[in-house]
């Protein structure tokens, strides 16, 4: 019998062979970063694509510029293909970037459909673009030999120094399937002149039901990162009498978050925690003492992050009406009754949220300036 | 009593609980299912149900040592026995025929999109099958070495996602109706067909044959618990989104420059699925043997395996098949009647001058 | 329909083939009329060229004294044989006195015995025995005074060490067993002495602990040794079928060694090595497949050193069946998983290479096992030329003429060298990895996850005589692991033995 099962084995290898389908590596075209822009009532694809005939060649970029159009984004994929014939490979791609129109109108489908892609993955950066999508992906084109890894850098900087809120695509699924959440997306734009063109994060776009319903600015897109606790490193300059100029370096922040009812709508504690280095320093200071300095410096800290919170929570709630953040989740696991009741209408009394913010701020390394 | 082909408890406790964490993983999550915390609360308890649902069957086993369910039913309702084995045997091929159909769409939709199932459900059946024609030592053996590739795979997993587990994603179970909980509870408790196969493989286990059930239930909790609720809080709502949340998540766990492993966990899967069709070709096999005639009985693995393998194929595109044998399962009844009325008669009745000791 | 097959089959091996039989003169005894047996022996072998007699008269007693030519030395003949046989004055001499001082007073070699039967005395004159046939006693007596040219020992080829003895194995079955004998003076260990090969008439020789070893495994080894029915048995490899396991599987339980202090370790466990005559390969059943892995270094080396040594076989013997499949399958269906940056310059490599990658793949492993089968035969210098060639072609000119891209030839070179590390699983993990290769261009992943699978069970399901073969790692015993996932220092693991009967799911039968 175990000799039958192993025939049986050999003897199936070999006419399912066939069956899978495989495509060569020179059969596939390796996308990098996708574009996805509105024309008319088609989607506009550019993609990226690794381009190896120039990989070798020094002084050239390796990517090249595909452009395809569809009425449905799985068309739009075809067309691609059909354009050049290798087959279109999204299991790389490190970057979508959504024209701004289509960020407006609603991510749903863009996003049904690389959720629904196998080899796509969940933690794909996303990114709205301010304006077309496609001229704010060709451009970095002639400048680097991999441009795609050019922009990733450049986003990890930005977000290195508290300017771009990181999100993934699952992020943005995530938030399609609760619709008390909304979500954010970091907004690039093309900017400068000949000499020092280059891409740029211009602020925070929010979505709500999928849909952008306003922008913030760099400034308050920080405030966001401190609620929802993304604040890696950072540099915070703090301009106040009695201190001068100081530039401290954030080494670590988290946030708490504790949601109660007060007066019959959800109320968010906000405790921000927050260490950080002293940078560089100015003379007006140098007359206190260091430990002296290093207070009033905690001080100036927590009121800065307290007003970019705040106000970063106002916009959000107040002015955008949209619990961008996901403190939602936070209320249903906290007020389970209240969400059993009131849970269905939490989206409309958005307005009525209320939230404090405490900071709870340490220099971990003082001055190292003796006076 | 050491007869050839017999294992040991651990063994036999690794097979069962690769068999049952196999089903979490591929079970897909219809909607509106109780939040991950609750059914992490209802494991423990569907475990203790299921020390109930066993008891008949220990005292039966225990009264007659080194005797299966089939032997005892054989032996003392004589012909009638032979409706037991039979029972055995359809329910073994419905477990087989889901789990088959249900990996075959698994990797239809993740890694293989365009390739035919008919390909996943003969090559499965034919190297399972070849495993369980070996006997209960290879398979138990082989479920070693995927124990540990499971664990390792598990700590990948798990450390590289740590700092994204975001535990406000854990709902209390108050969010969840009552009615919804106490299906998710019977269907842990009774749509748990491991515990059948325990009933039927626990003669094959040559020591401290009723450690097997402590040892399978504190692995399955141990490991079934931390990949529900950590799924849960890695996932968040994007969970939902996904048909198998299990296998997202190993699709998002990243290392430096280990990234989008999720092909070899698949393999890791192929192994698990493996490990179950061995299980329940073992027990299908074993009851179709007592149905032939001797000299057909030693093929009776391979007939199980051929008859499972054409009956996945034919059902794999047939969607309403499937949801009702599902749904027999998930009504309970299949392992109720197996693991603990049947003991039980078993127990109670007893054919007029039958042998019985 | 397979039974009938059967027969066909039988009906056309029979009009090719003969069994082998013994020949039939093997049970003619002696009659005592030394002139008529001498006729008889002569009858027997055929008149054959390298067949001696000399007769003399020993105290007026007939004598006729038969060897083989070269199977002697002729010193040691002189010496102990014919000066005391010719000094001999016997009071009463009758062939009766002459056979009783013979056997029971004088030393005319190093062993002596009294044969009756042709078929007896034959395979001790062929294996450098002198024969004494006495006019008048019905029966041969044989004395060893062997002496034939044999090759010196030296040091084992094929399992070179860093430290340890430098001595191997040699062809001539004694000097083998005085090499194992010197390394253990102990009682308890015994050397069994037994027969195989219809015609050739092998000397095997059993070597195990008494007080270490199962009877039931020793039994079944001399079952089926003397069951053996090859006609020839010419070296180890020959017998080695017929003590494997009975389930087909492509690892073998038997293991080879050329090392006489690697042979008296395994016997030390518990199993029983044997000797063949003319052959430096000695074998070791049961063998496991995690010996596989283990070398005599290991435990001469500091036990942290020992450690990352295995640890680098184990992942060297995955690296070298699975690596090539891997590469393929990953290549052909599953580019996700290689890093981005590896897979823009495996793909800028593959760019032009007119092959798919499976089909590359085979065809630079079937090169590479070409120049390897090439080099291994041929005298040393024009070996030296091969690799050149292999150099040169392979490496340069194919990547170079876009035949075979370059990051497939790093994966040839890291395989082949993976597979120099474990060298006694080299013909096993040669095949396996062009099976792995097809499947792995065939079925991705998940053809390699169900061929690995398939491997692994019938790994397991291996009992070699009813011990577990994948023992201890599966069934899993945690003190074992001291030997296998480590190597404890020999503090700890002179403390105990290992008894191989005694792992867990043992089975002695």
């Amino acid at each position: 019998m175990k000799k039958a099962f192993l025939l049986a084995l050999c003897a199936l290898c070999l006419p399912l062979a066939g069956c899978m389908r495989s495509v060569q590596l020179n059969e596939r075209a390796i996308v990098q970063a996708i574009g996805i822009d509105r024309a008319g009532d088609a989607y506009a694809l550019t993609l990226q694509i690794f381009d190896p005939e120039a990989a070798g060649a020094d002084d050239t970029s390796s990517g090249k510029i595909l452009r395809a159009e569809g009425r449905t984004l799985a068309e739009a994929m075809r067309n691609a293909n059909l354009k050049q014939g290798q087959e279109i490979f999204l299991g790389h791609t490190k970057l979508i970037l959504l024209g701004e129109q289509i960020a407006v109108d609603g991510v749903e489908e863009v996003v049904a459909y690389f959720n629904a892609d196998a080899q796509s993955r969940p933690n794909t950066d996303m990114l709205v673009a301010q304006g077309d999508a496609a001229s704010v992906l060709r451009e970095p084109l002639d400048s680097t030999i991999l441009p795609v890894l050019s922009m990733k850098m450049l986003l990890e900087g930005y977000r290195d120094n508290g300017k771009l809120v990181r999100t993934q695509l699952r992020g943005i699924a995530g938030s399609l399937e609760n619709p008390a959440v909304g979500a954010y997306l970091p907004v690039a734009a093309f900017s400068g002149d000949e000499e020092e063109a280059g891409i740029q994060i211009v602020g925070t776009a929010v979505l709500r039901d999928g849909k952008q319903s306003g922008v913030l600015s760099t400034e308050e897109t920080r405030g966001i990162l401190w609620a929802a606790g993304e604040i890696g490193k950072t540099q915070l300059t703090l301009e106040e009498e009695g201190i001068g100029i100081v530039t401290l370096n954030v080494v670590s922040s988290s946030v708490t978050v504790t949601a109660r009812i007060e007066n019959g709508a959800p109320f968010y504690a906000v405790s921000v925690r927050v260490r950080s280095n002293v940078g560089q320093e100015f003379a007006a200071t140098q007359a206190l003492q260091p430990s002296e300095r290093c207070d009033r410096y905690e001080k100036a800290q927590e009121q800065l992050i307290r007003r970019e919170t705040e106000h970063a929570l106002e916009q959000l709630f107040h002015g955008i009406f949209c619990d961008a953040l996901g403190y939602a989740n936070i209320l249903m696991q906290q007020q389970p009754d209240y969400w059993k009741q009131e849970g269905e209408a939490y989206p409309d009394v958005l307005d009525q949220v209320g939230f404090s913010v405490t900071v709870d701020s340490k220099i971990n390394r003082g001055t190292t300036v003796a006076s | 009593m050491r007869g050839k082909s017999a294992i040991s408890s651990w063994q036999l406790a690794v097979l069962l609980f690769l068999s049952r964490i196999m089903q979490f993983f591929l079970a897909v999550s219809p909607e509106g299912q109780p939040g991950a915390l609750t059914a992490a609360l209802l494991l423990p308890a569907s475990m203790a149900a299921s020390i109930l649902l066993l008891l008949p069957a220990y005292f039966l086993l225990r009264k007659n040592r080194g005797k299966g369910i089939l032997d005892l039913a054989g032996e003392r309702w004589g012909k009638l026995g032979a409706i037991c084995s039979a029972a055995f045997f359809f329910f073994s091929l419905c477990v087989l025929v889901q789990t088959a159909s249900a990996f075959s769409y698994f990797l239809t939709s993740t890694a293989y999109p365009d390739t035919s199932p008919w390909l996943f459900i003969l090559l499965l059946f034919a190297v399972g099958g070849y495993a369980a024609s070996m006997g209960y030592e290879p398979t138990a053996r082989f479920g070693a070495f995927v124990f540990a590739a499971l664990i390792a795979a598990l700590l990948f997993t798990g450390f590289s996602l740590w700092p994204q587990a975001h535990w406000a994603f854990l709902r209390p179970p108050a969010g969840d109706s009552l009615q919804s909980q106490l299906q998710l509870f019977a269907r842990l408790t009774l749509g748990n067909v491991e515990t059948a196969a325990l009933l039927f493989l626990i003669p094959a286990v040559n020591e401290k044959q009723k450690s097997v059930f402590w040892k399978w239930n504190l692995l399955t909790f141990g490991v079934g618990e931390g990949a529900i609720l950590f799924t849960a809080a890695v996932l968040g709502d994007y969970g939902k989104s996904q048909r198998f949340p299990f296998y997202t998540v190993t699709k998002i766990a990243e290392v430096s420059i280990f990234q989008r492993l999720d092909s070899l966990h698949i393999a890791l899967w192929v192994f698990m699925a493996l490990v179950r069709l061995a299980v329940f070709l073992e027990v299908g096999g074993k009851s179709l043997a007592r149905l032939l005639p001797t000299r057909a009985a030693k093929h009776a693995v391979a007939t199980c395996a051929a008859v499972a393998a054409l009956l996945s194929g034919v059902f794999t595109g047939q969607q309403h098949v499937l949801e009702r044998i599902g749904s027999v399962f998930s009504s309970g009844a299949p392992v109720l009647w197996l693991t603990c009325l049947l003991p039980l008669f078993l127990l109670i009745f007893r054919r007029k001058g039958g042998a019985g000791r | 329909m397979s039974q009938w097959f059967a027969k066909r089959i039988e009906e056309k091996e029979r009009a090719l083939y003969v069994t082998p039989k013994p020949p039939a003169t093997e049970t003619v005894r002696l009659t005592g009329d030394a002139t008529a047996d001498l006729a008889t022996i002569r009858a027997a072998l055929h008149n054959t060229a390298d067949f001696m007699v000399r007769e003399i008269l020993v105290c007026g007693v007939p004598v006729k004294l038969m060897m083989f030519e070269g199977m002697f030395s002729l010193q040691t003949l002189t010496e102990i044989m014919l000066e005391p046989l010719g000094d001999l004055t016997l009071e009463d001499p009758s062939p009766q006195a002459l056979r009783d001082w013979i056997l029971h007073q004088a030393v005319l070699g190093m062993d002596q015995n009294e044969v009756e039967t042709l078929g007896k005395l034959f395979p001790f004159l062929m294996s450098g025995f002198a024969g004494i046939l006495i006019d008048g006693i019905a029966g041969a007596i044989v004395a060893g005074v062997q002496g034939f040219q044999f090759r010196s020992v030296s040091e084992p080829s094929a399992e070179e060490n860093v430290r340890g003895s430098r001595e191997g194995f040699t062809e001539p079955i004694r000097i083998n067993m005085t090499m194992v004998r010197r390394r253990v003076k102990s009682s308890e260990l015994k050397m069994e002495l037994m027969k195989a090969g219809v015609k050739s008439k092998t000397d095997l020789c059993l070597i195990y602990q008494t007080d270490m070893v199962a009877p039931e495994l020793l039994r079944d080894i001399r079952r089926r040794i003397r069951e053996i029915p090859t006609d020839m048995i010419l070296e180890s490899g020959y017998i080695q079928p017929f003590l494997d396991t009975d389930i087909i599987s492509i690892f073998s339980n038997v293991g080879t060694t050329q090392r006489p202090d690697t042979l008296c370790a395994k016997v030390s466990e518990g199993r029983v090595g044997i000797l063949v005559d003319g052959t430096p390969f000695a074998l070791i059943v049961p063998y496991f497949f995690n010996e596989n892995f283990q070398s005599l270094d290991d435990y001469t080396h500091r036990p942290y050193y020992a450690v990352f040594e295995r640890w680098l076989k184990y992942l060297a013997f995955f690296f070298t069946i699975l690596l090539p499949g891997f590469y393929v399958a990953v290549g052909t269906f599953h580019p996700e998983l290689f890093p981005e940056a590896l897979l823009l310059n495996v793909t800028a490599a593959e760019q032009d290479v007119p092959f798919p990658l499976v089909i590359e793949a085979l065809l630079i492993h079937f090169i590479y096992e070409l120049m390897r089968e090439a080099g291994l035969r041929l005298p040393r210098p024009i070996g030296h030329a091969i690799g050149i060639i292999g150099a040169l072609v392979i490496g340069d000119a194919a990547v170079t003429a876009g035949l075979i891209s370059s990051p497939m030839v790093m994966v040839v070179a890291l395989t082949a060298l993976s597979s120099f590390v474990v060298p006694s699983l080299f013909q096993e993990a040669t095949i396996m990895r062009f099976g792995f290769i097809l499947i792995g261009g065939t079925l991705g992943i998940f053809g390699m996850a169900l061929g690995l699978a398939l491997m692994i069970v019938n790994l397991c399901s291996v009992n070699a005589y009813g011990i577990p073969s994948m023992s201890p790692e599966s069934p899993f015993q945690m003190f074992a692991m001291r030997d296998v996932l480590l190597r404890a220092g020999w503090k700890k693991l002179g403390r105990k033995k290992l008894k191989i009967q005694n792992l867990p799911g043992t089975e002695i039968r």
